[in-house]
Protein backbone atom coordinates (compact mmCIF):
# COMPACT_ATOMS: atom_id res chain seq x y z
CA UNK A 1 0.00 0.00 0.00
CA UNK A 2 1.48 3.64 -0.65
CA UNK A 3 0.56 6.74 1.25
CA UNK A 4 -1.56 7.83 -1.40
CA UNK A 5 -3.65 5.49 -0.69
CA UNK A 6 -3.77 6.00 3.00
CA UNK A 7 -4.58 10.08 2.46
CA UNK A 8 -7.28 11.74 4.53
CA UNK A 9 -8.40 14.73 3.04
CA UNK A 10 -10.89 15.71 4.97
CA UNK A 11 -11.72 15.83 9.01
CA UNK A 12 -14.74 16.80 10.90
CA UNK A 13 -13.18 17.71 14.82
CA UNK A 14 -15.64 18.15 16.74
CA UNK A 15 -14.08 19.85 20.12
CA UNK A 16 -15.25 22.95 22.46
CA UNK A 17 -11.96 23.75 23.45
CA UNK A 18 -9.95 25.92 20.95
CA UNK A 19 -6.42 25.22 23.19
CA UNK A 20 -6.98 21.65 22.56
CA UNK A 21 -8.53 22.22 18.85
CA UNK A 22 -5.74 24.04 18.10
CA UNK A 23 -3.29 21.15 18.84
CA UNK A 24 -5.12 18.52 17.19
CA UNK A 25 -5.37 20.44 13.66
CA UNK A 26 -1.28 21.14 13.75
CA UNK A 27 -1.15 17.24 14.44
CA UNK A 28 -3.24 16.92 11.69
CA UNK A 29 -1.75 19.43 9.06
CA UNK A 30 1.67 17.73 9.64
CA UNK A 31 0.85 14.38 9.33
CA UNK A 32 -1.91 15.29 6.19
CA UNK A 33 -0.44 18.23 5.03
CA UNK A 34 -3.65 18.68 1.69
CA UNK A 35 -6.15 18.02 4.76
CA UNK A 36 -9.07 20.02 4.90
CA UNK A 37 -10.21 20.69 8.69
CA UNK A 38 -13.80 21.57 9.80
CA UNK A 39 -14.15 22.38 13.25
CA UNK A 40 -17.61 22.21 15.11
CA UNK A 41 -17.72 23.03 19.10
CA UNK A 42 -21.29 21.54 19.54
CA UNK A 43 -22.77 18.36 18.68
CA UNK A 44 -25.76 19.64 17.27
CA UNK A 45 -23.47 21.78 14.64
CA UNK A 46 -21.95 18.33 14.19
CA UNK A 47 -24.47 16.54 13.50
CA UNK A 48 -25.91 18.79 10.80
CA UNK A 49 -22.75 19.14 8.99
CA UNK A 50 -22.30 15.46 8.72
CA UNK A 51 -26.05 15.47 7.34
CA UNK A 52 -24.78 17.90 4.52
CA UNK A 53 -21.59 16.53 3.88
CA UNK A 54 -19.08 13.47 4.60
CA UNK A 55 -15.51 13.35 5.86
CA UNK A 56 -13.00 10.84 5.90
CA UNK A 57 -12.88 10.53 9.63
CA UNK A 58 -14.52 12.36 12.28
CA UNK A 59 -12.30 12.98 15.91
CA UNK A 60 -14.99 13.51 18.52
CA UNK A 61 -14.32 15.06 21.79
CA UNK A 62 -16.04 13.67 24.86
CA UNK A 63 -17.36 16.42 26.76
CA UNK A 64 -19.35 18.96 24.60
CA UNK A 65 -21.41 21.84 25.96
CA UNK A 66 -24.83 20.19 24.52
CA UNK A 67 -23.99 16.29 25.28
CA UNK A 68 -21.31 13.72 27.25
CA UNK A 69 -19.64 10.63 26.83
CA UNK A 70 -21.91 7.94 25.34
CA UNK A 71 -24.73 10.07 24.26
CA UNK A 72 -22.54 12.20 22.51
CA UNK A 73 -21.18 8.89 20.70
CA UNK A 74 -24.55 7.85 20.10
CA UNK A 75 -26.17 10.33 18.27
CA UNK A 76 -22.79 11.08 15.88
CA UNK A 77 -22.31 6.93 15.21
CA UNK A 78 -26.28 7.38 13.94
CA UNK A 79 -24.95 9.79 11.56
CA UNK A 80 -21.61 9.20 10.80
CA UNK A 81 -22.61 6.37 8.42
CA UNK A 82 -19.33 4.48 7.37
CA UNK A 83 -17.30 7.22 8.78
CA UNK A 84 -14.91 6.06 11.00
CA UNK A 85 -15.15 8.04 14.37
CA UNK A 86 -12.10 8.69 17.13
CA UNK A 87 -12.95 9.29 20.70
CA UNK A 88 -10.61 12.46 22.02
CA UNK A 89 -10.94 12.41 25.68
CA UNK A 90 -8.66 14.60 28.69
CA UNK A 91 -8.72 11.53 31.16
CA UNK A 92 -7.68 8.30 30.94
CA UNK A 93 -11.10 5.49 31.60
CA UNK A 94 -9.95 2.15 30.52
CA UNK A 95 -13.42 0.41 30.61
CA UNK A 96 -15.11 3.80 29.64
CA UNK A 97 -13.01 3.31 26.29
CA UNK A 98 -13.57 0.04 26.02
CA UNK A 99 -17.12 0.16 26.03
CA UNK A 100 -16.99 2.84 23.92
CA UNK A 101 -15.59 0.57 21.33
CA UNK A 102 -18.47 -1.59 21.22
CA UNK A 103 -20.61 1.60 20.41
CA UNK A 104 -19.00 1.67 16.66
CA UNK A 105 -16.15 3.75 17.71
CA UNK A 106 -13.11 3.03 15.84
CA UNK A 107 -10.26 4.17 18.26
CA UNK A 108 -9.66 5.86 21.68
CA UNK A 109 -7.07 8.41 22.24
CA UNK A 110 -5.80 9.92 25.12
CA UNK A 111 -5.42 13.84 24.47
CA UNK A 112 -2.22 14.10 26.78
CA UNK A 113 -0.61 11.45 24.91
CA UNK A 114 -1.10 12.72 21.28
CA UNK A 115 1.88 12.80 18.92
CA UNK A 116 1.45 13.10 15.25
CA UNK A 117 2.61 9.99 14.25
CA UNK A 118 0.05 8.40 16.85
CA UNK A 119 -2.83 10.37 15.33
CA UNK A 120 -1.60 9.67 12.01
CA UNK A 121 -1.55 5.67 12.77
CA UNK A 122 -4.71 5.68 14.01
CA UNK A 123 -6.62 7.69 11.25
CA UNK A 124 -5.06 5.40 8.65
CA UNK A 125 -6.36 2.41 10.35
CA UNK A 126 -9.65 3.18 11.52
CA UNK A 127 -10.46 4.11 7.62
CA UNK A 128 -8.42 1.15 6.19
CA UNK A 129 -10.31 -1.04 8.69
CA UNK A 130 -13.80 0.17 7.73
CA UNK A 131 -13.36 -0.43 4.26
CA UNK A 132 -12.40 -4.17 4.99
CA UNK A 133 -15.46 -3.89 7.11
CA UNK A 134 -17.86 -2.41 4.37
CA UNK A 135 -15.65 -5.25 2.13
CA UNK A 136 -16.84 -7.97 4.33
CA UNK A 137 -20.78 -7.13 4.59
CA UNK A 138 -20.56 -6.61 0.91
CA UNK A 139 -19.22 -9.99 0.14
CA UNK A 140 -21.55 -11.69 2.74
CA UNK A 141 -24.57 -10.03 0.92
CA UNK A 142 -22.99 -11.50 -2.67
CA UNK A 143 -23.20 -14.52 -1.02
CA UNK A 144 -26.65 -14.32 0.51
CA UNK A 145 -27.74 -13.49 -2.95
CA UNK A 146 -25.70 -16.48 -4.86
CA UNK A 147 -27.37 -18.86 -2.30
CA UNK A 148 -31.15 -17.25 -2.69
CA UNK A 149 -30.58 -17.00 -6.82
CA UNK A 150 -28.80 -20.54 -7.33
CA UNK A 151 -30.82 -22.45 -9.48
CA UNK A 152 -30.05 -25.84 -8.08
CA UNK A 153 -31.50 -26.78 -4.03
CA UNK A 154 -29.36 -25.41 -1.65
CA UNK A 155 -29.82 -25.52 2.19
CA UNK A 156 -27.79 -25.38 5.50
CA UNK A 157 -27.98 -27.93 8.07
CA UNK A 158 -27.05 -28.27 11.62
CA UNK A 159 -24.01 -30.14 12.27
CA UNK A 160 -25.30 -31.89 15.24
CA UNK A 161 -29.05 -31.95 14.83
CA UNK A 162 -29.19 -32.30 11.15
CA UNK A 163 -32.46 -29.40 11.24
CA UNK A 164 -32.88 -26.97 8.51
CA UNK A 165 -31.01 -23.87 9.10
CA UNK A 166 -31.46 -22.51 5.92
CA UNK A 167 -32.89 -22.90 2.36
CA UNK A 168 -33.12 -21.30 -1.02
CA UNK A 169 -35.56 -20.73 -3.42
CA UNK A 170 -34.92 -23.49 -5.79
CA UNK A 171 -35.12 -26.21 -3.08
CA UNK A 172 -38.60 -24.95 -1.99
CA UNK A 173 -39.77 -24.81 -5.63
CA UNK A 174 -37.98 -28.63 -6.30
CA UNK A 175 -38.86 -30.46 -2.68
CA UNK A 176 -42.21 -28.37 -2.55
CA UNK A 177 -41.93 -27.60 1.02
CA UNK A 178 -42.38 -24.29 2.60
CA UNK A 179 -39.78 -22.50 4.15
CA UNK A 180 -41.17 -22.55 7.06
CA UNK A 181 -42.12 -26.38 6.58
CA UNK A 182 -38.51 -27.05 5.67
CA UNK A 183 -36.82 -25.02 9.06
CA UNK A 184 -39.26 -27.42 11.01
CA UNK A 185 -37.49 -30.34 9.39
CA UNK A 186 -34.52 -32.39 9.40
CA UNK A 187 -32.48 -33.77 6.41
CA UNK A 188 -34.12 -36.79 7.36
CA UNK A 189 -37.32 -35.73 6.37
CA UNK A 190 -36.76 -35.65 3.03
CA UNK A 191 -34.83 -39.28 2.45
CA UNK A 192 -36.59 -41.75 0.41
CA UNK A 193 -35.66 -44.88 2.08
CA UNK A 194 -35.49 -43.91 6.78
CA UNK A 195 -31.96 -43.38 7.67
CA UNK A 196 -30.33 -42.39 10.68
CA UNK A 197 -27.72 -39.71 11.39
CA UNK A 198 -25.00 -41.54 10.64
CA UNK A 199 -25.91 -43.35 7.52
CA UNK A 200 -25.38 -40.33 5.25
CA UNK A 201 -23.42 -37.77 7.32
CA UNK A 202 -20.04 -39.40 7.38
CA UNK A 203 -18.72 -37.68 10.79
CA UNK A 204 -19.37 -34.06 10.79
CA UNK A 205 -15.92 -32.56 11.63
CA UNK A 206 -13.68 -35.21 10.35
CA UNK A 207 -15.08 -34.95 6.38
CA UNK A 208 -14.94 -31.28 5.63
CA UNK A 209 -16.30 -31.96 1.89
CA UNK A 210 -19.27 -34.80 1.90
CA UNK A 211 -20.09 -35.91 -2.07
CA UNK A 212 -22.65 -38.74 -2.42
CA UNK A 213 -25.55 -40.00 -3.89
CA UNK A 214 -28.99 -40.52 -2.28
CA UNK A 215 -32.48 -40.77 -2.66
CA UNK A 216 -34.97 -37.57 -2.11
CA UNK A 217 -38.60 -37.61 -1.59
CA UNK A 218 -40.34 -34.24 -2.33
CA UNK A 219 -43.33 -32.99 -0.56
CA UNK A 220 -45.83 -34.90 -3.35
CA UNK A 221 -44.19 -38.17 -2.63
CA UNK A 222 -41.86 -37.99 -5.70
CA UNK A 223 -38.58 -39.96 -5.76
CA UNK A 224 -35.45 -38.48 -7.02
CA UNK A 225 -32.06 -39.33 -7.59
CA UNK A 226 -30.03 -36.36 -6.18
CA UNK A 227 -26.21 -36.09 -6.12
CA UNK A 228 -24.86 -34.61 -2.85
CA UNK A 229 -22.16 -31.87 -2.71
CA UNK A 230 -21.90 -30.60 0.69
CA UNK A 231 -18.93 -27.99 3.00
CA UNK A 232 -18.93 -27.27 6.27
CA UNK A 233 -19.49 -23.94 7.34
CA UNK A 234 -20.01 -21.80 10.19
CA UNK A 235 -23.96 -19.97 9.72
CA UNK A 236 -24.84 -17.67 12.52
CA UNK A 237 -21.95 -18.67 15.22
CA UNK A 238 -22.96 -22.68 14.44
CA UNK A 239 -21.10 -25.05 13.19
CA UNK A 240 -23.17 -26.08 10.20
CA UNK A 241 -23.33 -28.23 6.72
CA UNK A 242 -23.93 -26.26 3.16
CA UNK A 243 -25.63 -28.93 0.61
CA UNK A 244 -26.04 -28.31 -2.58
CA UNK A 245 -28.35 -31.18 -4.34
CA UNK A 246 -28.65 -31.75 -7.88
CA UNK A 247 -31.06 -33.97 -9.11
CA UNK A 248 -29.90 -36.45 -11.50
CA UNK A 249 -33.09 -38.32 -12.06
CA UNK A 250 -33.34 -37.59 -15.50
CA UNK A 251 -30.13 -38.09 -16.26
CA UNK A 252 -29.80 -41.71 -14.70
CA UNK A 253 -33.16 -42.71 -16.99
CA UNK A 254 -31.51 -40.99 -19.74
CA UNK A 255 -28.25 -43.26 -19.43
CA UNK A 256 -30.53 -46.67 -18.79
CA UNK A 257 -32.38 -45.76 -21.98
CA UNK A 258 -29.54 -45.48 -23.74
CA UNK A 259 -28.09 -48.99 -22.14
CA UNK A 260 -31.47 -50.36 -22.84
CA UNK A 261 -30.68 -49.35 -26.71
CA UNK A 262 -27.60 -50.52 -27.28
CA UNK A 263 -28.41 -54.27 -26.02
CA UNK A 264 -31.43 -53.90 -28.88
CA UNK A 265 -29.06 -52.82 -31.16
CA UNK A 266 -26.63 -55.82 -30.55
CA UNK A 267 -29.29 -58.31 -30.50
CA UNK A 268 -30.63 -57.04 -33.28
CA UNK A 269 -27.11 -57.37 -35.35
CA UNK A 270 -26.66 -60.40 -33.91
CA UNK A 271 -29.86 -61.88 -35.02
CA UNK A 272 -29.29 -60.44 -38.69
CA UNK A 273 -25.68 -61.06 -38.64
CA UNK A 274 -24.91 -58.01 -39.34
CA UNK A 275 -22.14 -56.11 -38.04
CA UNK A 276 -21.84 -52.49 -37.57
CA UNK A 277 -18.14 -50.16 -38.29
CA UNK A 278 -17.01 -46.67 -38.86
CA UNK A 279 -13.86 -45.48 -40.00
CA UNK A 280 -12.79 -41.42 -38.65
CA UNK A 281 -11.10 -40.64 -42.39
CA UNK A 282 -9.15 -37.65 -40.38
CA UNK A 283 -7.30 -40.30 -37.59
CA UNK A 284 -8.24 -43.74 -39.78
CA UNK A 285 -9.13 -45.08 -36.44
CA UNK A 286 -11.70 -47.99 -37.20
CA UNK A 287 -15.15 -48.79 -34.82
CA UNK A 288 -16.36 -52.55 -35.12
CA UNK A 289 -19.58 -53.84 -33.55
CA UNK A 290 -19.10 -56.86 -31.49
CA UNK A 291 -21.18 -58.64 -35.03
CA UNK A 292 -18.39 -57.33 -37.11
CA UNK A 293 -15.43 -59.03 -35.10
CA UNK A 294 -17.44 -62.32 -35.09
CA UNK A 295 -18.43 -62.44 -38.84
CA UNK A 296 -14.35 -61.07 -39.68
CA UNK A 297 -13.32 -63.99 -37.54
CA UNK A 298 -10.81 -61.45 -36.00
CA UNK A 299 -9.92 -60.01 -32.59
CA UNK A 300 -10.93 -56.55 -31.74
CA UNK A 301 -7.01 -55.63 -31.19
CA UNK A 302 -5.97 -56.72 -35.02
CA UNK A 303 -8.37 -54.34 -36.97
CA UNK A 304 -7.51 -50.54 -35.52
CA UNK A 305 -6.84 -49.56 -38.87
CA UNK A 306 -7.65 -49.67 -42.48
CA UNK A 307 -4.30 -50.81 -43.26
CA UNK A 308 -4.34 -53.79 -40.43
CA UNK A 309 -7.83 -54.16 -41.97
CA UNK A 310 -6.41 -54.63 -45.69
CA UNK A 311 -3.88 -57.12 -44.33
CA UNK A 312 -7.09 -59.95 -44.21
CA UNK A 313 -8.86 -59.01 -47.45
CA UNK A 314 -8.02 -61.55 -50.48
CA UNK A 315 -5.48 -60.22 -51.84
CA UNK A 316 -7.53 -61.16 -55.52
CA UNK A 317 -10.00 -58.74 -54.09
CA UNK A 318 -7.99 -55.80 -52.65
CA UNK A 319 -7.85 -54.13 -56.21
CA UNK A 320 -12.07 -53.79 -56.48
CA UNK A 321 -12.57 -52.88 -52.81
CA UNK A 322 -9.69 -50.35 -52.59
CA UNK A 323 -11.43 -48.71 -55.93
CA UNK A 324 -15.40 -48.98 -54.46
CA UNK A 325 -13.41 -47.01 -51.48
CA UNK A 326 -12.15 -44.07 -53.70
CA UNK A 327 -15.42 -43.54 -55.47
CA UNK A 328 -16.54 -42.67 -52.46
CA UNK A 329 -14.59 -40.36 -51.75
CA UNK A 330 -14.88 -38.75 -54.65
CA UNK A 331 -18.24 -37.95 -54.01
CA UNK A 332 -20.79 -41.68 -54.33
CA UNK A 333 -22.83 -41.34 -51.40
CA UNK A 334 -23.13 -45.31 -50.89
CA UNK A 335 -21.40 -48.49 -52.10
CA UNK A 336 -21.71 -51.80 -52.23
CA UNK A 337 -19.27 -54.34 -52.83
CA UNK A 338 -18.22 -57.87 -52.21
CA UNK A 339 -15.36 -59.08 -51.05
CA UNK A 340 -13.32 -62.19 -48.84
CA UNK A 341 -11.53 -61.89 -45.79
CA UNK A 342 -8.71 -64.67 -44.44
CA UNK A 343 -10.19 -65.61 -40.89
CA UNK A 344 -7.28 -66.98 -38.22
CA UNK A 345 -8.54 -70.38 -38.72
CA UNK A 346 -7.68 -70.70 -42.09
CA UNK A 347 -11.23 -70.53 -43.51
CA UNK A 348 -11.91 -68.10 -46.34
CA UNK A 349 -15.58 -65.79 -45.82
CA UNK A 350 -17.54 -64.01 -48.70
CA UNK A 351 -18.84 -60.44 -47.22
CA UNK A 352 -21.19 -58.21 -48.55
CA UNK A 353 -20.36 -54.93 -47.46
CA UNK A 354 -22.57 -51.34 -47.75
CA UNK A 355 -20.60 -47.98 -47.20
CA UNK A 356 -21.56 -44.94 -47.02
CA UNK A 357 -20.06 -41.44 -46.26
CA UNK A 358 -20.89 -39.25 -43.41
CA UNK A 359 -19.56 -35.27 -44.65
CA UNK A 360 -19.13 -32.27 -41.89
CA UNK A 361 -20.71 -29.09 -42.28
CA UNK A 362 -18.49 -28.05 -45.35
CA UNK A 363 -19.56 -31.37 -47.54
CA UNK A 364 -16.04 -32.42 -46.74
CA UNK A 365 -15.71 -36.38 -45.85
CA UNK A 366 -15.53 -36.95 -42.35
CA UNK A 367 -16.06 -40.35 -41.71
CA UNK A 368 -17.04 -43.79 -43.57
CA UNK A 369 -19.92 -45.75 -42.52
CA UNK A 370 -21.54 -49.10 -42.86
CA UNK A 371 -22.66 -53.06 -42.92
CA UNK A 372 -21.14 -56.28 -43.44
CA UNK A 373 -22.77 -59.32 -43.69
CA UNK A 374 -21.62 -62.74 -43.57
CA UNK A 375 -22.29 -64.25 -46.96
CA UNK A 376 -20.31 -67.15 -46.81
CA UNK A 377 -23.17 -69.50 -47.36
CA UNK A 378 -25.15 -67.71 -49.99
CA UNK A 379 -21.93 -67.73 -51.41
CA UNK A 380 -21.46 -71.06 -51.40
CA UNK A 381 -24.89 -72.51 -52.28
CA UNK A 382 -24.70 -70.15 -55.75
CA UNK A 383 -21.44 -71.76 -56.15
CA UNK A 384 -23.23 -74.91 -55.83
CA UNK A 385 -25.96 -73.73 -58.28
CA UNK A 386 -23.28 -73.06 -60.88
CA UNK A 387 -21.26 -76.09 -60.48
CA UNK A 388 -24.52 -77.88 -61.47
CA UNK A 389 -25.41 -75.76 -63.88
CA UNK A 390 -22.24 -76.71 -65.29
CA UNK A 391 -22.86 -80.62 -65.43
CA UNK A 392 -26.12 -80.42 -66.39
CA UNK A 393 -24.40 -78.19 -69.57
CA UNK A 394 -21.84 -81.18 -69.85
CA UNK A 395 -25.17 -83.32 -69.91
CA UNK A 396 -26.74 -81.44 -72.93
CA UNK A 397 -23.31 -81.56 -74.93
CA UNK A 398 -22.77 -85.18 -73.90
CA UNK A 399 -26.55 -85.31 -74.89
CA UNK A 400 -25.99 -83.48 -78.14
CA UNK A 401 -22.62 -85.49 -79.70
CA UNK A 402 -22.23 -88.41 -78.27
CA UNK A 403 -25.88 -89.71 -78.16
CA UNK A 404 -26.22 -88.72 -81.65
CA UNK A 405 -23.17 -89.64 -82.57
CA UNK A 406 -24.29 -93.42 -82.99
CA UNK A 407 -27.44 -92.08 -84.05
CA UNK A 408 -26.86 -90.37 -86.78
CA UNK A 409 -24.37 -93.27 -88.07
CA UNK A 410 -27.96 -95.27 -87.53
CA UNK A 411 -30.07 -93.14 -89.92
CA UNK A 412 -26.69 -92.93 -92.38
CA UNK A 413 -26.34 -96.18 -92.72
CA UNK A 414 -29.94 -97.46 -93.01
CA UNK A 415 -30.25 -94.97 -95.75
CA UNK A 416 -27.63 -96.92 -97.78
CA UNK A 417 -28.79 -100.24 -97.24
CA UNK A 418 -32.04 -99.07 -98.55
CA UNK A 419 -30.40 -97.81 -101.53
CA UNK A 420 -31.70 -100.36 -104.24
CA UNK A 421 -29.25 -99.20 -106.83
CA UNK A 422 -26.19 -99.73 -105.27
CA UNK A 423 -25.48 -103.68 -105.66
CA UNK A 424 -21.67 -103.98 -105.01
CA UNK A 425 -22.81 -103.19 -101.20
CA UNK A 426 -22.11 -105.87 -98.12
CA UNK A 427 -24.90 -105.74 -96.39
CA UNK A 428 -24.29 -107.85 -93.92
CA UNK A 429 -21.22 -105.76 -92.74
CA UNK A 430 -23.42 -103.07 -92.47
CA UNK A 431 -26.16 -104.84 -90.90
CA UNK A 432 -23.45 -105.79 -88.34
CA UNK A 433 -21.98 -102.54 -87.59
CA UNK A 434 -26.13 -101.09 -87.47
CA UNK A 435 -26.50 -103.49 -84.18
CA UNK A 436 -22.57 -102.32 -83.14
CA UNK A 437 -24.08 -98.22 -82.99
CA UNK A 438 -27.56 -99.33 -81.14
CA UNK A 439 -25.34 -101.21 -78.52
CA UNK A 440 -23.25 -98.37 -78.39
CA UNK A 441 -26.25 -95.96 -77.74
CA UNK A 442 -27.00 -97.83 -75.29
CA UNK A 443 -24.59 -98.01 -73.22
CA UNK A 444 -24.59 -93.98 -73.58
CA UNK A 445 -27.95 -93.61 -72.52
CA UNK A 446 -27.23 -95.81 -69.30
CA UNK A 447 -24.21 -93.08 -68.96
CA UNK A 448 -26.42 -90.45 -68.74
CA UNK A 449 -28.95 -91.50 -66.51
CA UNK A 450 -26.76 -92.30 -63.89
CA UNK A 451 -25.10 -88.99 -64.09
CA UNK A 452 -28.69 -87.31 -63.77
CA UNK A 453 -29.17 -89.34 -60.89
CA UNK A 454 -25.91 -87.94 -59.24
CA UNK A 455 -27.31 -84.23 -59.39
CA UNK A 456 -30.34 -85.20 -57.85
CA UNK A 457 -29.12 -86.53 -55.14
CA UNK A 458 -26.87 -83.82 -54.69
CA UNK A 459 -29.59 -81.06 -54.71
CA UNK A 460 -31.42 -83.10 -52.07
CA UNK A 461 -28.30 -82.68 -49.78
CA UNK A 462 -28.19 -79.16 -50.41
CA UNK B 1 -9.14 -74.12 -110.86
CA UNK B 2 -10.15 -76.93 -109.09
CA UNK B 3 -11.32 -78.13 -104.90
CA UNK B 4 -10.19 -80.76 -103.49
CA UNK B 5 -13.15 -82.45 -100.52
CA UNK B 6 -11.75 -83.90 -97.56
CA UNK B 7 -13.77 -85.90 -95.19
CA UNK B 8 -12.35 -85.71 -91.59
CA UNK B 9 -14.05 -87.63 -89.15
CA UNK B 10 -12.90 -90.47 -86.15
CA UNK B 11 -15.40 -92.66 -86.43
CA UNK B 12 -14.84 -95.23 -89.44
CA UNK B 13 -18.32 -96.21 -89.96
CA UNK B 14 -18.85 -92.48 -90.47
CA UNK B 15 -16.18 -91.75 -93.15
CA UNK B 16 -17.10 -94.82 -94.99
CA UNK B 17 -20.86 -93.31 -95.29
CA UNK B 18 -20.02 -90.04 -96.12
CA UNK B 19 -17.20 -90.90 -98.64
CA UNK B 20 -20.11 -93.46 -100.19
CA UNK B 21 -21.84 -90.34 -100.35
CA UNK B 22 -19.73 -87.54 -101.00
CA UNK B 23 -18.49 -89.82 -104.14
CA UNK B 24 -21.86 -89.83 -105.77
CA UNK B 25 -22.88 -85.91 -105.57
CA UNK B 26 -21.17 -83.63 -107.67
CA UNK B 27 -18.59 -82.34 -104.87
CA UNK B 28 -16.07 -84.43 -105.40
CA UNK B 29 -16.32 -88.52 -107.15
CA UNK B 30 -13.12 -89.31 -105.16
CA UNK B 31 -12.35 -87.72 -101.66
CA UNK B 32 -9.76 -87.72 -99.52
CA UNK B 33 -10.67 -89.23 -95.98
CA UNK B 34 -8.56 -88.47 -92.67
CA UNK B 35 -9.58 -89.98 -89.10
CA UNK B 36 -7.85 -87.34 -87.42
CA UNK B 37 -7.35 -83.59 -87.01
CA UNK B 38 -3.91 -83.92 -86.69
CA UNK B 39 -3.73 -86.07 -90.06
CA UNK B 40 -5.72 -83.30 -92.03
CA UNK B 41 -3.34 -80.98 -91.11
CA UNK B 42 -0.22 -82.45 -92.08
CA UNK B 43 -1.52 -83.64 -95.47
CA UNK B 44 -2.59 -79.82 -96.28
CA UNK B 45 0.78 -78.67 -94.88
CA UNK B 46 2.56 -80.70 -97.06
CA UNK B 47 -0.06 -81.04 -100.51
CA UNK B 48 -0.95 -77.63 -100.52
CA UNK B 49 0.16 -75.61 -103.39
CA UNK B 50 -0.34 -72.01 -104.59
CA UNK B 51 -3.90 -72.38 -106.26
CA UNK B 52 -5.27 -75.28 -104.59
CA UNK B 53 -8.57 -74.91 -102.78
CA UNK B 54 -9.84 -77.40 -100.46
CA UNK B 55 -13.34 -77.83 -99.06
CA UNK B 56 -13.30 -80.03 -95.59
CA UNK B 57 -16.24 -81.70 -94.08
CA UNK B 58 -14.94 -81.44 -90.51
CA UNK B 59 -16.36 -83.40 -87.60
CA UNK B 60 -16.04 -81.21 -84.56
CA UNK B 61 -16.21 -83.96 -81.46
CA UNK B 62 -12.84 -86.14 -82.17
CA UNK B 63 -10.00 -86.79 -79.54
CA UNK B 64 -7.05 -85.59 -79.52
CA UNK B 65 -7.34 -82.25 -82.11
CA UNK B 66 -11.06 -81.67 -82.12
CA UNK B 67 -13.02 -79.85 -84.93
CA UNK B 68 -12.60 -76.53 -83.58
CA UNK B 69 -9.08 -77.03 -82.62
CA UNK B 70 -7.89 -77.97 -85.88
CA UNK B 71 -9.92 -74.67 -87.21
CA UNK B 72 -7.93 -72.49 -85.03
CA UNK B 73 -4.76 -73.81 -86.61
CA UNK B 74 -5.61 -74.17 -90.20
CA UNK B 75 -6.30 -70.07 -89.33
CA UNK B 76 -2.64 -69.48 -88.38
CA UNK B 77 -1.72 -70.79 -91.92
CA UNK B 78 -0.49 -68.97 -94.75
CA UNK B 79 -3.12 -71.14 -97.17
CA UNK B 80 -6.08 -70.36 -94.53
CA UNK B 81 -7.32 -68.39 -97.18
CA UNK B 82 -7.68 -71.64 -99.45
CA UNK B 83 -9.27 -73.59 -96.92
CA UNK B 84 -13.58 -73.54 -97.00
CA UNK B 85 -14.92 -75.66 -94.28
CA UNK B 86 -18.48 -77.26 -93.70
CA UNK B 87 -18.65 -78.53 -90.12
CA UNK B 88 -20.74 -82.13 -90.18
CA UNK B 89 -21.25 -82.84 -87.11
CA UNK B 90 -23.99 -85.08 -84.73
CA UNK B 91 -24.46 -81.74 -82.36
CA UNK B 92 -27.57 -79.95 -82.37
CA UNK B 93 -26.58 -77.96 -79.61
CA UNK B 94 -26.71 -74.26 -79.92
CA UNK B 95 -23.48 -73.03 -78.67
CA UNK B 96 -21.43 -74.98 -80.95
CA UNK B 97 -23.77 -73.67 -84.01
CA UNK B 98 -23.32 -70.10 -83.07
CA UNK B 99 -19.58 -70.65 -82.72
CA UNK B 100 -19.58 -71.14 -86.26
CA UNK B 101 -19.42 -67.25 -86.81
CA UNK B 102 -15.78 -66.83 -85.38
CA UNK B 103 -14.32 -68.20 -88.39
CA UNK B 104 -14.11 -66.90 -92.03
CA UNK B 105 -13.65 -70.31 -93.13
CA UNK B 106 -16.68 -72.02 -92.38
CA UNK B 107 -19.17 -71.75 -95.19
CA UNK B 108 -21.85 -74.44 -93.72
CA UNK B 109 -23.04 -75.87 -90.81
CA UNK B 110 -24.43 -79.43 -91.57
CA UNK B 111 -26.22 -82.06 -89.23
CA UNK B 112 -25.50 -85.77 -89.66
CA UNK B 113 -26.22 -87.49 -91.22
CA UNK B 114 -25.14 -86.22 -94.29
CA UNK B 115 -27.23 -86.96 -97.56
CA UNK B 116 -27.46 -86.78 -101.40
CA UNK B 117 -29.65 -84.05 -101.23
CA UNK B 118 -27.07 -81.97 -98.68
CA UNK B 119 -24.38 -82.70 -100.64
CA UNK B 120 -25.79 -80.83 -103.67
CA UNK B 121 -27.50 -77.99 -101.51
CA UNK B 122 -23.75 -77.40 -100.39
CA UNK B 123 -22.28 -77.73 -103.98
CA UNK B 124 -24.40 -74.97 -105.09
CA UNK B 125 -22.70 -72.59 -102.09
CA UNK B 126 -21.69 -69.46 -103.88
CA UNK B 127 -18.62 -70.35 -102.98
CA UNK B 128 -17.96 -73.29 -104.42
CA UNK B 129 -20.13 -73.45 -107.40
CA UNK B 130 -18.05 -71.78 -109.46
CA UNK B 131 -14.48 -73.60 -108.10
CA UNK B 132 -16.88 -76.63 -109.46
CA UNK B 133 -18.07 -75.27 -112.79
CA UNK B 134 -21.85 -75.50 -111.47
CA UNK B 135 -24.18 -73.34 -113.02
CA UNK B 136 -26.97 -72.41 -110.52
Amino acid sequence: MTMMEHECSSVLVVEDNEGDFLLVSEFLKEAFPKVVITHKKRLIEAERSLNEQTFDVILLDLTLPDSNGLESIDHIAAVANHTPVIVLTGFSEKDFGIRTLSKGVSDYLLKDELSVSHLYKSIIYSIERKRIGLRLVQSEENYKALFQMSPLPTWVMDLESHQFLHVNEAAITHYGYSEGEFLSMTVHGVQATPTTSNDHWPDSVAFGLYDGLTKHKTKSGRVIQVQLQSNLIEFKSKRARLVIATDITDEIQNRQKIVHYNQRLQTAQEIGQLGYWELNLRTNEVYWSEEAYKILGRDARELLTSEQFYQIVHSEDLAQFKQARADLLNGNLEHDVEYRVMCNDGNIKHIFQRTSVVNDEKQNPLRLEGIIQDVTERWNYIKEIEDQNLKLKDIAWIQSHVVRAPLTRLMGLIRIINDPSDLQLDRAQLLDEVLNSAYELDVIIREIVKKTEQIENQTTNL
Amino acid sequence: MSIQVLIVDDDQVVVFLHKTIVSRSSLSANPTTFISGRKTLEYLDTHHRSGDKFLVLLDINMPMMNGWELLEEISKKSYANDILVAMVTSSINKLDKDRVKEYPQVIEYIEKPITLEICEALAKHPSLSELLGIIS
